[in-house]
């Protein structure tokens, strides 16, 4: 094996002692600003750039690629701690995660997310390293028709997450509609309800709106009741993930790494769609009584999505690598991070500067394993925040989110933004309104539309394109077996029993 | 409390990220000091985008050759295609002198297609550093060989040969259609967010058809996943010396995406005067032009009424295109 002689190649080389030392110091800065909210990998790497012009093209992205990665695990701390997304593809970590927390099994919780990342990460790696060409081959398969349909079937997968009232959740997908289509049409740049301020004009922010939706109205939820004391649902009860927690994590391990490794190879798709996705899917495969802890705190609604959120990093990094396509924002900043080098990514990259680029992704792998390692001990720390009385913890969580919000874009604006959408999500979850619905309308709303549109236009208005095509004819066909099939079957067992 | 280092890192950082946003004079009245304090280098868009590029290579150019000696942070302040931070230059720094950004064609085409209440005469315009060529490319395997067999398949059945373009940079091949005698307010234009996007589309059998900047492009032409076929600007690229010009295919188009940088409105003069020789000397250095050679920029720089005249001209272009295209 070519691959696996170069691999370990870059193996040796990314664990000399100065390597070593700077994947310690990249995924220890990325847990950092996953911690924080609104700081982003993207934010880390921009302020980090300069330092790194001054190292080894080598160290330099050894470092970046460790912020990056490193990011996903400390996302999903502060999600599962406080219902404080640190960053987006750690979102919907929140919605189970959380919910263990206040059953007091914050440990397991944290502890599967590090597992599963790791256990994602490196897969994805290895996914990467042995898969890249084909993969390459199927990312570039994909037009905008296809995607269309794929998000179609995405979100007729969330339509497994409205738990209680339908109106209730119809409502929330609306909310997050009409937030989706704030800002400029993508089309034809047009304003759409941005009441003349600039500042609307490209949409908001999904961090931001994880911020408003899920952290400010549990923090004054917590702040209005009033009471001074730690309720005794937060106190820790176990700080390790059991036998069964295990068993229950394994199976969602693997379909993360799955879900997660394709979103982000996909170049219109990405590490946070692949981490929803995740989390719809372990909800819809949950049989009997698994299912219904979904909503009160099951550990698969971690384990799936912490995972997928790490494999579609390396997911992402083979486009850039393989064509210097990058598939998201931070890609695309480490792709000029490359260049800055003097190296292309691009089909002759693995040729013209092959130790380095193996040197790097090796250096994945040592930094995935050290995370873990990391990781871990630290949960018993990390849950001790949960002793803070809550008026001083959810007090501090406001004004957390707040920095963030205005680290997002260095505005005011951002920070009323934020405010006046997080009143909007305390009215609504103090009346029974599930908020879930709306950040995944918001997500995905606007991507289908454009996919939509531009299936469209690029068949000229033809609507039969989605029949034409013949993978977009496959995922139709599957998505009409995986939705329609379950539905009728459904319907035919309320049917045969008349009572 | 194990919170307290959290805390105090959100605290760091946040010190860090905002200790160079507040707005205060460097330097004394006249200037004969200048530059004494921080100058805020900002590109108004997100990091990794072709503003946030040109402006950090040129710190890093001129740092590394030593031509400032004050701190220039570099900020990101992204919002509408670099109009929110046009219109906070304009609004908030008036008179600043401590303020520089990076901007382009963009800002142009704002203002025409009124995204934007600015433009360049509401800003201190200080230099024009380079020009991108627009390349109009096809995937490999695509039965166009030439810009001209192109224009012909778009002008006789628009709607059959989508265009992928962003949406600033329909500009350019609406011109070269008006040029060829077709309807440019027929081009079925599609909206990409820049070369990737336009790369996966072209490689995906999507689109046909592409334009942008040169560079957005460069590695898969340089592989050969994508075929150039022509670059609009005065002359070839050094580093695509086989693709023709518009001009020579035919077509008298030559608008560029010009980068320039700019101050606040009333930008003291002495301040104007110092950024225009600091510019003057940088792109003249070597790490300027190995720079510039890599990124397939061309170094077109300009100041003073040759730059006012040019800037206006282009002006009028831009203006009288979106006339033709009718939409917007």
């Amino acid at each position: 094996m070519d691959a696996l002689t170069s691999l370990l190649q870059g193996l040796a080389s990314a664990l000399t002692p100065t390597h070593l030392m700077f994947v310690f110091v990249g995924v220890l800065l990325g847990t950092i600003v996953g911690v924080l909210p609104g700081l982003g990998p993207i934010t880390a790497i921009a302020l980090l750039i300069p330092l790194s012009f001054n190292l080894d093209p080598t160290a330099g992205l050894i470092l970046l690629c460790g912020v990056y990665y490193g990011a996903m695990y400390g996302g999903s701390i502060t999600s599962i701690l406080i219902r404080t997304p640190g960053e987006v593809a750690s979102a919907v970590t929140a919605l189970e995660g959380y919910e263990m927390a206040r059953r007091g099994h914050a440990g397991p919780a944290l502890a599967t997310a590090a597992v599963g990342s790791f256990i994602g990460g490196t897969l994805a790696v290895i996914g990467l390293v042995f898969l890249s060409p084909v993969l390459v081959d199927v990312s570039t398969s994909i037009g905008a028709a296809e995607y269309a349909v794929l998000l179609v079937g995405a979100l007729a997968l969330t339509t497994s997450l409205m738990t209680g009232s339908r109106v209730k959740a119809l409502i929330s997908v609306l909310v997050g509609m009409c937030i989706g289509i704030i800002g400029l049409d993508p089309q034809d740049s047009v304003q759409r309800w941005t009441f003349g301020q600039i500042e609307l004009s490209d949409g908001i922010d999904i961090a931001l709106l994880a911020m408003a939706l899920f952290a400010i109205p549990e923090a004054m939820r917590n702040l209005s009741i009033g009471d001074r004391s730690a309720p005794s649902a937060l106190t820790v009860q176990r700080a390790w993930m059991n036998k069964h927690d295990l068993r229950l994590s394994a199976a969602p391990y693997a379909r993360g790494t799955v879900v997660g490794f394709i979103a982000g190879v996909m170049p219109g798709l990405g590490p946070t769609l692949g981490s929803f996705a995740s989390y719809s899917l372990e909800r819809r495969v949950a049989k009997g009584e698994r299912r219904r802890w979904f909503g009160k705190g099951a550990i698969e609604g971690v384990a799936g999505p912490e995972t997928a959120n790490n494999a579609g990093v390396g997911g992402a990094m083979v486009p850039m690598l393989a064509l210097a396509i990058p598939g998201s924002a931070t890609t695309a900043l480490l792709l000029f991070v490359f260049q800055m080098y003097g190296l292309q990514p691009g089909p002759q990259l693995f040729q013209n500067d092959g130790p380095l680029v193996w040197t790097i992704i090796a250096s994945m792998l040592v930094g995935n394993a050290m995370l873990l390692v990391l990781n871990l001990p630290m949960v018993r720390v990390f849950v001790k925040l949960l002793r803070v009385p809550p008026p001083l913890l959810y007090g501090g969580v406001v004004a957390f989110v707040m920095l963030g919000a205005y680290a997002l874009t260095f505005s005011l604006f951002s920070m009323l933004l934020l405010v006046a959408i997080g009143l909007i999500g305390f009215y609504l979850q103090e009346n029974g309104f599930p908020l879930t619905p709306a950040i995944l309308a918001a997500v995905l709303l606007p991507l289908l539309e454009l996919n939509l549109r531009r299936a469209l236009l690029i068949a000229d208005g033809d609507w039969g394109t989605f029949i034409d095509r013949p993978l977009s004819l496959t995922f139709l066909v599957l998505i009409a077996l995986g939705v329609v099939v379950p539905m009728l079957l459904q319907l035919r067992r309320r049917f045969a029993r008349p009572d | 409390m194990k919170k307290m280092p959290l805390l105090a890192a959100t605290l760091a950082f946040g010190l860090t990220l905002t200790a160079c946003s507040d707005d205060g004079g460097s330097g004394s009245g006249d200037g004969s000091d200048y530059p004494s304090g921080p100058i805020t280098m900002t590109a108004g868009a997100d990091p990794g985008s072709g503003f946030d590029l040109t402006l950090r290579t040129l710190v890093q150019v001129i740092q590394q050759e030593g031509l400032v000696e004050v701190p220039m942070p570099i900020e990101n302040r992204p919002g509408a295609a670099s109009a929110v931070w046009t219109a906070q230059m304009v609004e908030q720094h008036a008179g600043a002198d401590d303020q520089v950004a990076v901007t382009s064609l963009v800002m142009m085409t704002n203002n025409a297609r009124g995204q934007s209440d600015y433009n360049t005469d509401d800003v201190t315009m200080i230099a024009r550093l380079l020009s991108e060529y627009f390349v109009v490319v096809v995937s490999a395997d695509s039965e166009y060989q030439d810009l001209e067999s192109v224009l012909n398949a778009v002008a006789d059945d628009p709607g059959a040969v989508p265009v992928g373009a962003a949406s600033d940079d329909q500009l350019p091949f609406a011109l070269l259609m008006d040029a060829a005698g077709g309807d440019a307010s027929a081009i079925n234009f599609v909206a990409y967010e820049g070369g990737g996007e336009q790369s996966t589309a072209l490689l995906s059998g999507d689109i046909d058809v592409a334009i942008a900047g040169t560079s957005e492009f460069l590695p898969l032409i340089e592989s050969g996943e994508l075929r150039a076929l022509a670059v609009v600007g005065d002359d070839r690229l050094e580093g695509l010396p086989d693709v023709p010009t518009a001009v020579e295919e035919g077509y008298d188009v030559t608008i560029s995406n010009w980068r320039g940088i700019y101050g606040p409105p009333d930008m003291p003069d002495y301040a104007v005067d110092y950024w225009a020789d600091i510019l003057s000397q940088t792109v003249e250095s070597d790490s300027w032009k190995d720079a510039a050679e890599k990124n397939q920029w061309v170094t077109t720089f300009m100041v003073g009424d040759e730059l006012d005249t040019y800037l206006e001209e282009t002006n009028t272009q831009v203006v009288e295109a979106f006339e033709k295209i009718g939409s917007q």
